[in-house]
């Protein structure tokens, strides 16, 4: 992959009209397009020490997003520094429900208030991962043995949902009724009333790492070793390369943590791609979007 | 304002952790409730207003943050409500207007946020109508997304596989990342239609009856309800003891990434863009299904995902050996067929020669014994899948005689209720018996019957 000397470059690769961001020791990354982007997070437009994170991260109400420091406490990626917090958080996993930050440390699941996390409930085990879903449910899921499990908490109710005998679930999202949830390359559906099915398997990958839908232009995004997938229909297309991408999508935009190198990227008109007419269209369309320095 | 965006605040967090089974925002006593269990857990009555709000920073926004587009009204949605953060206002309004009502009714404390919400019943009343729209409108649409997701998966897009040309590739594919990102040499170009995308409107149309592929038979919902109160004592909760879960969900072996060189795909030509897009749709999901029968240890895992990827893409899809006896079985198929249809004949010569009566008692054996067997062009996959070609042809023989014999009951019993011979009930009774059996061959080999 070439490297360029930290302009924007427009290239075509493979027929694909893409925009490169290249920099100094900064990895080529390549869009769709017609997508705009936006950088919120990267080492050369952060003057601030890098703060290690964690690969997980939340968008609030207002564009707010939140991240997890290595060391477990919650950190503005927008302001760039740590949320107010009167001792440390020692997080292992947080989610957002409308706003509020629901977190996870051991085995206790709680929620971030005036600089505090409040312990409320005592977990069935520890190193859970925590998802909110709509209507207020809230999904926990992680490894047990050889396998995993997704507890449900619902209303004041709590139960084992689902059991995994084998395979680490690496991501789960949920849209309305229905959970998505990778296992190796593979995606898997449940829902109500519904035998669980497999989604799609992404083929000569080794990993799904994290899964976000919009749940109104029904994609499914997903990410695979340095690229994210768009996937509807039974397809699943390229739409970024060159970050290893932990996934959130919310209001309009997709977002994409890479942890390891401290970058956040938003993206949005990707509702484009279902109607972007084809390929013939698309292979022809002018490149649209650009990343802003 | 502010008092009831922290009551909202402070009701969703209850919720979210289960504090209120409760907080049912559209239940007046739903805030009741919540205030007992916030009691119960140590935070005293009417805790709902001693929480704090979620102390979120204000932040300002740097240069280079997400552009606010102006937003579409979403389809169906309308007014200022649209799509998901249409949702989020009007589900923080919901709880706003909720938690007014609730001050009201409640009488305690709440004298700052009737103050500043300052709302008549009426108002509240058609807000919440507008919010209750709105939520519904943002169900069914998502709802209706979600359906077009899982009704157009991969395993659907069995119209563009008419030719079985383009899987012949499927296994030197395999190891190929699934949308062409590292393809090189004259397939370069084509391959990268994969980068974008198809519209919804032509990405073929859903095969009745198809769906994700199955991986269990138990249905989340008919398993044992698993879910409990959450125990609280003071101001900690627990999870509920028990560890059957509603439904069991058991993964298909994941392969590992090939590690053998790429191959370049040919795509035939004459076919449109976006239907060779539409079939690498399947072919990606194929190459991935067809890499974890090969690999599975679970011999049945592994003959019922090759018979869903044969009976789907046809013998061009199965991988290595399996391939080759479904050739050899289809070869075998062909050569009994023309013997069974000389039989047939023959049975069908005797049968209106008069001998129809011992024909009738047979029939009736066979016949008796084809309901019983389910799908039988399984079994013949089955066996051909099993690497035992001579068993295939063993069973395919078998079938075709019943079904000839089938074929010879019904057209003897045409026989017995006329009672009468004669040339055009015996052309009838012939044509008949031809059309069963080829109906037949073309639901068994619906793309190779002759």
């Amino acid at each position: 992959m070439r490297r360029g000397t930290g302009a924007i470059a427009l290239v075509a690769l493979l027929g694909f009209p893409s925009l490169v961001l290249a920099g100094a020791g900064v990895p080529e990354v390549e869009v769709w397009a017609q997508a705009r982007v936006t950088r919120i997070l990267s080492p050369e437009m952060d003057r601030t020490p890098r703060v290690a994170l964690q690969p997980q991260f939340e968008v609030l109400p207002g564009d707010r997003i939140v991240g997890l420091s290595a060391a477990g406490d919650l950190y503005d990626l927008r302001a760039r520094k740590p949320l107010p917090a009167k001792a440390p958080a020692r997080l292992s996993a947080f989610t957002a429900d409308r706003g509020l930050l629901i977190t996870i440390r051991d085995r206790q699941l709680g929620w971030y208030e005036d600089g505090e996390v409040v312990d409320r409930v005592e977990l069935p085990q520890a190193g859970l991962q925590i998802v909110a879903g709509a209507k207020r449910r809230l999904f926990l899921y992680g490894q047990r043995g050889a396998g995993s499990v997704i507890y449900l908490l619902h209303e004041g109710r709590a139960g084992l949902m689902v059991e995994v005998p084998e395979g680490r679930i690496s991501s789960l999202a949920a849209i309305g009724e229905r959970l998505f949830f990778a296992v190796g390359n593979t995606i898997y559906t449940v829902a109500s009333r519904q035998p669980p099915s497999v989604l799609f398997i992404a083929a000569g990958q080794p990993q799904v790492r994290s899964l976000a839908a919009d749940p109104v232009s029904g994609f499914l995004y997903l990410s695979c070793g340095r690229a994210v997938y768009a996937l509807r229909a039974g397809v699943a297309v390229s739409i970024l390369r060159g970050l290893e991408g932990i996934l959130r999508y919310s209001g309009n935009a997709l977002f994409v943590l890479d942890a390891e190198r401290a970058s956040l990227i938003g993206l949005q008109g990707l509702e484009k791609l279902a109607t972007a007419g084809g390929a013939p269209a698309a292979a022809d369309a002018p490149a649209a979007g650009e990343f802003k320095e | 304002m502010m008092s009831s965006l922290r009551a909202a605040a402070v009701t969703a967090t209850c919720v979210a952790l289960g504090l209120g089974a409760l907080s049912n925002p559209r239940a007046v006593e739903a805030g009741t409730a919540l205030n007992q269990l916030c009691g119960a857990a140590g935070y005293g009555a009417g805790c709902i207003r001693a929480f704090k709000p979620s102390p979120m920073p204000r932040v300002s926004v740097p240069r280079g943050s997400m552009p606010r587009a102006p937003r579409a009204a979403a389809p169906g949605g309308g007014g200022m409500f649209g799509g998901m953060a249409g949702a989020i206002v009007g589900n923080l309004l919901f709880d706003m207007l909720t938690d007014a009502i609730e001050s009201s009714v409640e009488g305690a404390a709440g004298a700052e946020g009737a103050a500043e919400v300052a709302i008549n019943p009426e108002r509240i009343s058609a807000f919440q109508q507008a919010i209750q729209e709105q939520q519904r409108l943002q169900e069914a649409r998502e709802s209706t997304f979600l359906a077009q997701l899982l009704d157009r998966s991969a395993n659907q897009l069995i119209g563009g596989s008419q030719d079985l040309g383009i899987l012949e590739a499927v296994r030197a594919e395999a190891g190929r990342p699934f949308d062409g990102n590292v393809a090189t040499g004259p397939d370069a170009a084509e391959l990268s239609v994969l980068d974008v995308w198809c519209s919804p409107d032509l990405s073929g149309t859903a095969v009745a009856g198809s769906g994700p592929v199955p991986v269990g038979n138990q249905t989340l919902g008919q398993g044992p309800n698993t879910m409990e109160p959450v125990q609280c004592m003071g101001r900690l909760c627990a999870f509920p003891p028990g560890n059957v879960p509603a439904v069991t969900v058991r993964t298909i072996p994941a392969p590992a990434p090939s590690a053998a060189p790429l191959t370049p795909v040919s795509l035939p030509a004459g076919k449109g863009l976006v239907a060779e897009v539409r079939e690498s749709g399947d072919r990606m999901f194929w190459a991935g299904l067809g890499r974890v029968a090969e690999r599975t240890g679970d011999p049945q895992t592994q003959v019922d995902l090759l018979i869903y990827g044969w009976t789907r893409f046809g013998e061009a899809a199965l991988p290595g050996m399996q391939r080759e006896i479904a050739r050899e079985g289809r070869g075998i198929y062909r050569r009994v067929v023309d013997t069974v249809m000389a039989e047939t004949f023959d049975m069908l010569s005797d049968a209106f020669s008069g001998r129809w009566q011992e024909a009738l008692e047979q029939s009736d054996t066979i016949g008796d014994r084809i309901r019983e067997s389910l799908a039988p062009e399984f079994k013949l996959a089955r066996l051909a899948l099993s690497e035992d070609p001579a068993a295939a042809g063993r069973e395919a023989g078998e079938m075709f005689s019943e079904q000839a014999a089938d074929t010879a009951r019904e057209v003897a019993k045409q026989g017995l209720l006329k009672r009468v011979g004669g040339p055009e009930w015996v052309q009838e009774g012939v044509s008949h018996s031809a059309d069963v059996v080829d109906n037949w061959l073309k639901s068994v080999f619906p793309r190779s019957s002759p």
